[in-house]
């Protein structure tokens, strides 16, 4: 029976387990080599392909998607359009950037090129017209490509390849759109044995969760997996059964009233990057989820995953502390509440989270001030690298006070933390240097970071004081100045 | 489109297996099919650094789903030792332990999942005993994997100035992205044929004879490509192919084993970290004339290549400067981690980075810009001989240096420099300009030779042969256009097959940036060896006269006679003439007494020099590198795209190297950098966004294949330039020249800032 398409073909996925990754059922069952595991986290961008969803409940069809096959589940692409390497262009009948990667020498060893190929594709499958391919920018190719890693050639000639290809391709955009929706020759996903579970509807899932009493929702539940599947990869765990959230249309929603911003635990970092560039524009979000893992990563990863697994350097929660998050949890009862994302934690990778519970939304009240966000990540590494510390601080003044303030910061405790002690030391004062310098010195005194192979304690404690001063001071003189603000451009 | 033509030397031919790289259609060893009752491996370990074996319970190894076969070290059934050049290594730890990871059990299941869970389940118990983790500690204890030793050239006299100083320099992960692997399959005649991910196919069939018990000839091993391999895949290949080798001898049917990253990261070898020390005299213009200097290696726990490595090191200790008085030791210091190996440069980079980190703090103590420095220095006329005895006789770095001076614009930069720098609180910039020489042949000397094997077909297309493995390199397409033009045909009509062990025998490794020079040249020896065949046979069978044969176009001239190429070759068959051959290349004149540290190691010497500019947040430690110019010495360029790929590609290497990539131990012994989430090579973004390179024109005066050069490791070096760059942002920000960490991560240059500051 088929239930998913490979390269424009209906594909019989037969028996499969929900520990199954896409990766080795494209390569070891299908056959199809060109897409290459080089290191099974998601941190290299080897065996990237690009997925059509299905269409939504609205019948939209969602933009086609770059992910890392590594780390995704083969049940989380029941349904979609698959295309690999092997359908994008063959010897003889090349894509033009496969064609360009070519011309400009863009491979040396090889073994990445087939994923920097797709990324590119997934980059140019993506930009709403030939016009805006067209005017792509170094910028925009590095992005595109910012999950991709190749150790042989630096990178500049596979720049000028994506650059030189998206002309190609704006010039006769038609020709090289790839993917289709599904068709309907796929079967309802009611109809077959395997453990891996898509509810399509919040009671649905609570009801799908309520059947599997012996386990507890975390893990159980899964969403993007860019975190969670590594215990399959990289530990090798196998899971009895899986329930994959990512098709619950109240998970997935982003609705605005004259109260909340409500953000469904689904939602994508993507989608979310695109909502904060455009709908609400939020240059601090913006900056900060441009180099939040890569677009691999950004494409499955969810802004609930980031929250609920309680990482303590996860990006997401300093911002929406700073914002005064609130959370929307529900029991496999159905029964929901509401806690404060300040009350979340309870410790290293401890939540409030019941046995039987998860997170349906996060709530930002409606009369945030965007432009009141400062954020700062640092990391060793720019591009795709988990932040040494970071701090977002959401600051407003009237009459050269400080009216609200709310610091917080990941990476420097145990979990994501707010600090309420320095921003009693702000509050309804001027911000003027002693006022700075008192700010720094508290959080200086505030934060136990530890020292681990990321970073020293020392240099998270000193770092962060610099993000808060360097925030503060902009604060004050209306001067900007940042070294990775805006990297892409 | 095409992509065809253009396979002359120097011209820029696409890798020849572009389009397979691209449509994803070249295949790596992963790729290929293999039979249904195929094992695979995985191996299993403690994660103590040091111990002695009390017991091992491997029953629930034994009955775990999936597993065939379980084998320790006494299942061995040759010997377990397999260092590539001295004994140290063993395939399987028998009682004792000497490095946290090291595989003492492995396990053969019918799935990885399965083989990798099943190792989980193994009981064993160690007594930790202690365990020496540092360079500093193998010192104290005295602990080394082979002697130090020590050259020495003249009497230290004291000068008007004296410099004291040190540097640790951080190892580095290789991260080529396809992880180690190797398939074995036993032939029907008690013999075993391999599919290795290697650089040196010869060892991996030395080896998996020796673990096998059996003689070479029943060991027959291919390397078609590998997904990278950067030294990683010298020795570091071997222990794959022989544990693969002996479950597919035991069970008789193929055994596939492929590390998953993470057991790649912590079961092969890196960089080797150097702690260096040294001490300097120089008059009151920076000249130097007297340099004591020693390197000390964290070799770990076996000698693997280290002996030559650390050897290396000392090599490129003075870089292209010249040292009237020089004493340099060496220590390859014994540690209880995993045993380091080649990288990119074999030691040389270490070497280099100590000395150039020493000539900016003498820049700093008289108070002279770096590179006038730099210049001052360099080896030249009358003061023209190596600390080892090398004379040079081709002074190309003043020129070099001078031009690229000219292109990076880099006086006016400096000074545009220091204004910015005067009225820029947040952010410092830095500009650098370093050389590199960098020596060229293996300093093991026997492993100078390389050879080639020649096949025309009678319809005219050309297979060539030789021992040099592709790793990326573009080796295969350079032989291809050596060999395309040496017949005067196009390139398709040549073809390079897999490098096989039973093609061409005792072939040496494709390191030390050698594959062209010396597969070239036994490549072109062979095509003389037919050449000369097939003038015989026009001579004396078709009656030409005995003037040379010219080959160009296609075709075959003599005088007023012609033919097309392949009308020779079908002649030359009818007339029952041999149309295949090997070739053979020895590197002529180098030689090298260890004893005494004097001789010429050297056939030539690679150089380059590059300018970086870079940027830094003098609060957080944060830095781009915002442009980059480099002129590299690449000699006659055989293919000027691969050779533009090389260097583009071994400078931001070496920027990973020495900025973002830092390789991490925890105080357990345990590598602590253990996977991409933490180990953090370059991305696009680290790409320079002005990135300048041109080559320096001038043939190697040496006669090498073309009057090339070997391109593959010296501009790696070339990125000390921008580490030297961040440490004069690091100054900007304060007073000083202030010490900086390698790698220079963000944390390493705010703790410089800081220091400068003070």
């Amino acid at each position: 029976m088929a239930r998913l398409q490979i390269n424009r073909q209906p594909v019989d996925i037969g028996n499969f387990a929900p520990h199954d990754s896409l990766l080795n059922f494209l390569r070891d069952t299908q056959g199809l080599t060109g897409t290459k595991e080089g290191c099974g986290s998601g941190d290299c961008g080897a065996c990237t392909v690009i997925v059509q969803p299905p269409a939504d409940a609205k019948g939209q069809l969602p933009a086609p998607i770059n992910l890392n096959s590594c780390i995704t589940p083969l049940g989380a692409v029941l349904d979609c359009h698959v295309l690999t390497i092997e359908g994008v262009g063959q010897p003889g009948n090349l894509h033009p950037v496969q064609d360009a990667m070519i011309t400009e020498h863009a491979s040396q060893c090889g073994f990445c090129t087939p994923g920097f190929v797709m990324s590119l594709v997934a980059n140019q499958l993506r930009v709403e017209s030939p016009a805006a391919l067209k005017a792509q920018t170094r910028g925009n190719a590095i992005e595109a490509i910012s999950g991709n890693l190749c150790r042989c050639t630096g990178y500049r000639p596979i720049l000028a390849a994506a650059l030189a290809s998206n002309q190609t391709v704006a010039a006769n955009p038609v020709a090289f759109f790839i993917p289709e929706a599904p068709q309907n020759t796929v079967a309802p996903i009611t109809s077959t044995p395997h453990q891996y579970h898509h509810p399509t509807s919040l009671p649905a899932l609570a009801q799908r969760l309520k059947e599997q009493p012996t386990t507890a929702a975390t893990d159980i539940l899964l969403a993007g997996t860019t975190d969670a599947w590594l215990n399959v990869t990289q530990r090798y765990t196998a899971l009895p059964s899986a329930i994959d959230i990512t098709r619950v249309p109240e998970l997935r929603s982003i609705d605005a009233t004259d109260k909340t911003l409500t953000i469904g635990a689904a939602v994508t970092h993507t989608e979310l990057l695109q909502f904060f560039d455009t709908t609400t524009p939020c240059p601090a979000i913006v900056a900060i989820l441009r180099r939040f893992g890569s677009p691999q990563v950004r494409n499955r990863g969810t802004i609930g995953g980031n929250i609920a697994n309680a990482s303590p350097i996860a990006d997401w929660p300093p911002l929406l502390l700073a914002l005064n998050a609130t959370l929307n949890l529900m029991n496999a009862e159905g029964v929901t509440r509401r806690v404060e994302l300040s009350d979340y934690y309870l410790g290293y990778r401890q939540t409030v989270l019941g046995a039987d519970e998860f997170l349906v939304s996060v709530d930002v009240p409606a009369d945030t001030n965007w432009q009141a966000l400062i954020a700062h990540k640092i990391s060793k590494r720019i591009e795709d690298d988990i932040s040494s510390t970071m701090g977002a601080i959401y600051l407003q003044q009237d009459k050269q006070l400080v009216t609200t303030c709310r610091i917080a910061f990941g990476g420097v405790a145990a979990t994501p933390i707010r600090l309420t002690d320095v921003e009693a030391l702000l509050l309804g004062q001027p911000l003027v240097a002693a006022n700075i310098d008192r700010a720094c010195d508290a959080l200086g005194q505030t934060l136990q970071p530890i020292s681990d192979v990321r970073a020293s304690a020392n240099y998270r404690r000193s770092a962060s004081i610099a993000v808060l001063r360097k925030a503060l001071e902009e604060l004050a003189s209306g001067d900007r100045q940042t070294l990775t603000a805006g990297a892409h451009a | 489109m095409s992509h065809r033509s253009g396979y002359q030397p120097s011209t820029s031919a696409p890798h020849e297996s572009a389009t397979g790289h691209v449509t994803g259609t070249a295949h790596y060893v992963d790729d290929l099919p293999v039979p249904a009752n195929t094992v695979h491996v995985a191996t299993g370990s403690v994660s103590v650094p040091a111990g002695v074996l009390r017991s091992m319970n491997l029953s629930a190894v034994r009955s775990a789903p999936g597993v065939v076969d379980v084998i320790t070290a006494q299942d061995i059934p040759g010997d377990p030792d397999i260092g590539p050049v001295f004994p140290g290594d063993v395939l399987l730890a028998d009682n004792k332990v000497e490095y946290a990871g090291q595989p003492l059990f492995a396990v053969a299941a019918t799935s990885l999942r399965a083989a990798q869970q099943a190792v989980k389940l193994a009981e064993i118990d160690i007594e930790a005993t202690t365990a020496l983790l540092d360079v500093d500690a193998a010192l104290a204890a005295k602990a080394f994997v082979m002697p130090s030793n020590t050259w020495q050239r003249g009497e230290k006299t004291p000068d008007q100035q004296q410099l004291t100083g040190s540097l640790y320099v951080r190892g580095q992960e290789h991260f080529y992205l396809e992880g180690q692997i190797a398939l074995a399959t036993p032939d029907d005649n008690g013999g075993m044929v391999l599919q290795s991910s290697t650089q040196h196919p010869d060892d991996i069939q030395k080896l998996v004879a020796r673990v096998l018990g059996l003689a070479m000839h029943h060991v027959r091993v291919t390397s078609r490509r590998m997904g990278g391999a950067f030294g990683g895949k010298e020795s570091q290949a071997a222990p794959l192919a022989c544990m693969a080798a002996i479950f597919a001898h035991r069970l008789k049917r193929p055994a596939k084993y492929r590390m998953p990253r993470h057991d790649d990261m912590v079961q092969t070898g890196k960089r080797h970290d150097f702690s260096s020390s040294y001490q300097l005299e120089f008059n009151n213009e920076g000249l130097l004339s007297s340099a004591d200097i020693t390197l000390s290696a964290k070799c770990g726990y076996s000698p693997d290549l280290s002996d030559s490595i650390v050897e290396r090191a000392m090599f490129h200790a003075n870089n292209g400067y010249y040292f009237p008085h020089a004493r340099i030791t060496g220590n390859r210091c014994k540690t209880n981690t995993v045993s380091n190996t080649a990288f990119r440069g074999f030691g040389g980079p270490q070497g280099m980075l100590m000395i150039e980190a020493a000539m900016d703090e003498v820049a700093d103590q008289i108070g002279a810009d770096p590179l006038d420095l730099r210049v001052r220095n360099l080896l030249r006329p009358g003061a023209n001989s190596t600390p080892y005895g090398q004379e040079i006789t081709h002074y190309v770095l003043a020129d070099l240096i001078k031009e690229l001076e000219q292109r990076s614009d880099y006086r006016d930069r400096q000074k545009a420099i220091s204004e910015y720098n005067a009225t820029s609180s947040w952010n410092k910039k830095g500009l650098a300009l370093t050389p590199v020489q960098f020596g060229i042949s293996f300093t093991a000397t026997h492993l100078n030779q390389a050879g080639a094997l020649l096949q025309v077909y009678r319809d005219g297309s050309i297979d060539i042969n030789h021992a040099g493995t592709e790793m990326g390199q573009g080796l295969h397409t350079k032989i291809r256009q050596i060999v395309a033009n040496a017949f005067g045909i196009a390139a398709e009509h040549v073809l390079h097959s897999a490098t096989q062990s039973d093609k061409v025998p005792n072939g040496s490794p494709t390191a030390a940036s050698s594959g062209s020079d010396m597969n070239g040249m036994a490549a072109l020896a062979a095509c003389d060896i037919i050449k000369a065949r097939l003038a015989d046979f026009a001579r004396t069978t078709l009656g030409w006269p005995s003037t040379p044969l010219v080959f160009a176009n296609g075709e075959v001239h003599s005088g007023d006679h012609s033919l097309k190429f392949v009308e020779l070759i079908q002649q030359a068959y009818m007339g029952r003439i041999s149309l295949s051959t090997t070739g053979f290349y020895s590197t002529p004149e180098i030689h090298f007494d260890k004893a005494k540290g004097h001789g010429m190691p050297f056939y030539y010497f690679a150089y380059g020099a590059a300018a970086t500019e870079v940027i830094i947040d003098v609060h957080t430690g944060e830095y781009r590198v915002e442009r980059v110019d480099i002129l590299q010495d690449v000699g006659n360029s055989l293919n000027p795209a691969i050779d533009l790929g090389q260097i583009e590609g071994a400078y931001v290497q070496g920027l990973g190297w020495l900025t973002t990539e830092e390789l991490l131990w925890n105080e357990a012994g345990q590598i602590a950098s253990n996977g991409p989430a933490n180990y953090k090579i370059p991305t696009a973004l680290d790409c320079p966004p002005e990135f300048n390179v041109n080559f320096f024109e001038r043939e190697n005066p040496q006669p090498t294949v073309h009057r090339s050069k070997a391109v593959g490791e010296p501009p790696l070096m070339l990125a000390i330039s921008a580490w030297c760059a961040l440490r004069q942002a690091c100054k900007a920000a304060g007073n000083h020249l202030p010490p900086l960490a390698v790698p220079a991560t963000p944390e390493a240059v705010f703790n410089a800032v800081q220091e400068a500051q003070r």
